[in-house]
């Protein structure tokens, strides 16, 4: 306890911590990881509460399915028995256009219908083990289970005189096929990327990671869509209390539906109010596996190609694949250059609009008259002429990700010239602050993982300079940096500043060190200490 | 979270109400004022004149300048009139020369220094130049050569020649105002004067520096005496010293001057040292550097005739005008300050008694015709 005191004086920042909402970063103490808790957990932290069994008798189990779901057309029931003389009377459910009526014919009703099984007290076991072909079934004797099968896409089996059902994995609905990500393009490295599909996904991540290191645990969230999500880790390199704080902020979770990964995302997050993610996501496998190697956890939700990582530390929004494909000293460069780009994006315009307006005193001679020139004639004061640009810029911007792609091209035509050209004749902007603004967002364009905290920290300097000129931006910018510092993702600090006392800590982090040089894992991330054995002679 | 929120609207609100805003203002309601003109009427007020830069008519010419003058009884009072005379604000941040007549000169310019280093709009970095023979007015018609206005033209004159040729001395307010303050050294101040070319107008020129004790004018150097002014101050960076020999002209160039100077102990008695390092732009006819007898000789006499020369610029100054613009004072100070303590308020009468032992070494680096050292090792 005395400890924790003198930690929080040291850091400055117990006036914050007073006002900040109670956002615990560490697990509860019933909850701390502990092997026994993940070896009883349920499967389904959401299951329906519904709590019918399976009755022995078939016909009950038909009319059941049928009222609940029969009325809907792409519901299939096919009923059939065995050839034996005393026959075991099967049916089987399935959906339309979900199921692949090839593998369901083949591997369960065709070897059913051919075999002569006849009627015993043990029929279900019988039929696992010496008819059925199809290799993914599982016996239920609930009646929720079965109907979740059959809304999922498999087929749901039920005999005359067992209480269990069988649900076989029939699923045979298109997909998207496997290609690279429009949102995370690399100039080198592999080109695949996640699908909609859950097992696809875990099938890409298992290729990458084939360790018996690599462990996997289902959830299913949504009351009214039963999505399967799974949550997949290294055991000997995972971040333990990061996995336990996740496994308690999901319990938390009762929702009716989720369609994406963001859905989970706003429950689990560490701290809401913030323009900053603190948790990741992509949509490479190869980054996916990398993340998980250094300690990470990550959250696959079926029907959404996003997977998300936990933790997430302010770097990784500067970091790319590239950076570890490519050469340590061009990799190095380009991460320096995004984080430049970064401060750019948020800062230029604002310190333009503080020196121009409150300290104009500052500018070189030969910059002044031109800036006053540029000026002659703009009716609009400096703030109000700058926020005019950026709306502009960001309505040109989401316009052309919504629009076809047809219409794509003639639109930043007309952008640039409307923007560019019209506006500076007609006086409505002047050239430095069009300058200013191209720069401030193409910079932002670079380090897109960040675009929240640019949209949010851009507006906020420029506010700030507008008042008070440089100390408003000083005094923004130490704004920036408090909140920046008081984050915190799954028990992991945002942005650790100690990360600049070691130079051990500094291989991945503002440069990329090359591969011989990175024996360790990231202290901040793992508990685990050597990631390889030897490196080379320089 | 609802305490944070309002915890932040609070001090938006304070920060807002009790200074938001404070010095706003946008770029194009300012007034850019490159230079200062200061002239005295015959009915005692103050005449400013302001160089002002404005934006360009057409897409041509990116600046314009405008003389906009004032009048008052002090400098303060033509400077509040001249900006109450516009509806923008006038930014004396980027005035870098203030221009004054010789006839304030003469009477006493302790004013406008002491305006110029109390008004805050001012900085300490501007530079003071005289004109001789014309209102100070008069160099803002001169020719901008190529400047955005007159004032960044002059200023950069100085300082190139600074650079380039160590002719003309730097005199910055904080510089005066240092002078003014300090009883150990003068105050010297570079000379300008507009002259009037047959069909190109006027053109500004560098023609000396004028010599004061305290606030007033008590004279001028030449041009060639400034230069050796510089060299005796140690302030040389380049130059060129052009000699006669024999009806035949020589250029050298100064490549490294070390100036050492010391106070005997009667206080009365200095010793200046000299070294120079020079190399030979334009030879003497018959002169072989590369000889070491032929080079020996014409070192040795520079260094006699730069030892001449010095010696009367400093007999000149101490007889003629009485004024220690070489800052012997300051040296005594410096070695003895509780002697200066004593003798510091009849300074300007013990200075003409004051005696000085010049020592003056030029050594030559090379020839204009080789890139390569005459004598190797040397520095």
């Amino acid at each position: 306890m005395k400890k924790e005191k003198i930690d929080k004086k040291k850091t400055g920042f117990s006036l914050l911590k007073k006002i900040m909402p109670n956002n615990s970063s560490e697990p509860r103490e019933s909850l701390k990881f502990s092997e026994e808790k993940l070896k009883n957990e349920k499967t389904s932290l959401n299951a329906d509460s519904s709590k019918i069994k399976i009755s022995k008798n078939i016909q009950d189990n038909i009319n059941y399915i049928k009222k609940l779901i029969g009325d809907d057309p792409t519901v299939k029931i096919r009923e059939f028995h065995t050839k034996a003389d005393t026959p075991i009377k099967c049916a089987a459910f399935f959906l339309d256009g979900l199921s692949d009526d090839t593998v369901i014919s083949e591997q369960f009703i065709k070897p059913l219908i051919l075999s002569d099984a006849p009627v015993s007290d043990n029929v279900l076991n019988t039929v696992m083990s010496e008819i059925l072909y199809g290799g993914d079934c599982v016996s239920t004797c609930e009646m929720a289970d079965m109907v979740s099968a059959i809304l999922a896409g498999d087929t749901a089996i039920f005999f005359d005189n067992c209480d269990q059902g069988i649900v076989a994995d029939t699923k045979g609905y298109k997909l998207r096929s496997i290609e690279e990500p429009q949102n995370e393009k690399a100039l080198k490295g592999p080109r695949e990327g996640f699908v909609e599909n859950l097992m696809t996904n875990i099938s890409l991540l298992r290729r990458k990671l084939q360790t018996v290191d690599f462990k996997i645990r289902f959830f299913t969230f949504g009351r009214k869509s039963n999505t399967k999500i799974s949550v997949c880790y290294l055991d000997s390199v995972v971040n333990k209390k990061a996995l336990a704080l996740l496994y308690e902020r999901l319990e938390k979770i009762d929702m009716d539906a989720v369609l994406d990964g963001n859905y989970l995302e706003e429950f689990i997050t560490d701290k809401f109010f913030t323009s900053f993610r603190t948790i990741g996501d992509t949509e490479r496998p190869d980054t996916a596996a990398a993340k998980m190697l250094e300690g990470r956890i990550v959250i696959m939700v079926n029907g959404s190609p996003s997977v998300y990582t936990v933790p997430y530390l302010m770097i990784e929004s500067f970091q790319t694949s590239d950076d570890y494909y490519a050469n340590s000293f061009y990799a190095s460069f380009m991460r320096v250059l995004r984080i430049i780009s970064y401060f750019l994006a948020i800062m230029v315009p604002g310190f333009f609009v503080a020196l121009i307006s409150f300290h104009n005193y500052m500018l070189p001679k030969e910059l002044i008259t031109s800036f006053i020139s540029a000026r002659q004639g703009v009716p609009l004061p400096t703030i109000v002429e700058c926020v005019a640009l950026l709306l502009a810029f960001e309505i040109l911007r989401e316009t052309a990700l919504r629009v076809p792609g047809s219409i794509g091209q003639p639109l930043s035509i007309v952008g640039a010239i409307v923007l560019g050209d019209a506006a500076i004749s007609a006086r409505y902007a002047s050239a430095p602050m069009l300058i200013v603004i191209a720069v401030s967002c193409l910079a932002g364009l670079l380090v897109q993982n960040t675009k929240n905290s640019i949209l949010f920290f851009r507006i906020f300097f420029l506010v700030a300079s507008s008042i008070l000129g440089m100390y408003g931006f000083l005094l923004a910018f130490l704004v920036f940096i408090i909140h920046l510092l008081s984050l915190k993702s799954f028990g992991v600090d945002y942005f650790d500043y100690n990360i600049f006392k070691s130079p051990q800590k500094q291989k991945d982090y503002l440069v990329r060190a090359p591969w011989w040089t990175m024996l360790m894992f990231p202290e901040y991330l793992t508990k685990a200490k050597y990631r390889q054995k030897s490196g080379r002679e320089k | 979270m609802k305490k944070k929120i309002c915890l932040v609207l609070i001090l938006f609100l304070i920060i807002l109400l009790l200074c938001g805003c404070f010095n706003y203002s946008d770029i194009e309601d300012t007034v850019v004022v490159s230079g200062l003109a200061v002239d005295m009427c015959d009915d005692g007020q103050y005449k400013v004149t302001a160089e002002i830069m404005s934006a360009g008519s057409d897409n041509e010419v990116a600046v314009e300048t405008e003389q906009k003058s004032e009048y008052g009884f002090t400098v303060f009072e033509a400077i509040e009139n001249l900006k109450n005379s516009s509806g923008k604000s006038f930014n004396f941040r980027h005035c870098q020369v203030i221009f004054i007549s010789e006839q304030i000169s003469n009477d006493g310019i302790s004013d406008i220094i002491d305006f110029a280093f109390h008004y805050s709009g001012f900085r300490l970095s501007m530079v003071l130049t005289v004109i001789s023979g014309n209102d100070a007015a008069s160099v803002f018609e001169c020719e901008k050569l190529l400047y955005d206005t007159v004032s960044y033209g002059v200023f950069d004159m100085m300082k190139q020649d600074q650079i380039a040729n160590s002719k003309c001395p730097s005199a910055q307010i904080y510089m005066c105002l240092n002078s003014l303050e300090n009883k150990g050294k003068e105050m010297i101040i570079p000379m300008i004067s507009v002259e009037e070319q047959e069909g190109e107008g006027k053109e500004y020129r560098f023609t000396g520096m004028s010599i004061y004790i305290d606030d007033v004018q008590t004279g001028t150097l030449s041009v060639e005496q400034s230069q050796l002014f510089m060299i005796f101050m140690g302030k040389t960076m380049n130059g060129e010293l052009t000699y006669n020999f024999d009806e035949n002209y020589a250029s050298f160039e100064i490549k490294d001057l070390s100036v050492s100077r010391e106070v005997e102990e009667n206080l009365s008695v200095f010793d200046l040292n000299i070294d120079m390092i020079i190399s030979v732009r334009q030879l003497p006819e018959g002169v072989d550097v590369s000889d070491d007898e032929q080079r020996t000789k014409l070192e040795e006499e520079l260094s006699a005739r730069i030892k001449e020369e010095i010696n009367d610029l400093f007999l000149y100054v101490r007889d003629t005008y009485g004024s220690d613009i070489f800052g012997l004072g300051n040296q005594i100070y410096h070695v003895n300050p509780s002697a200066w303590a004593e003798i510091s308020d009849e300074w300007k009468e013990l200075f003409k008694d004051v005696e000085l032992n010049i020592d003056v070494s030029c050594k030559i680096n090379d020839a204009g015709r080789s890139s390569k050292n005459i004598v190797p090792n040397r520095r």
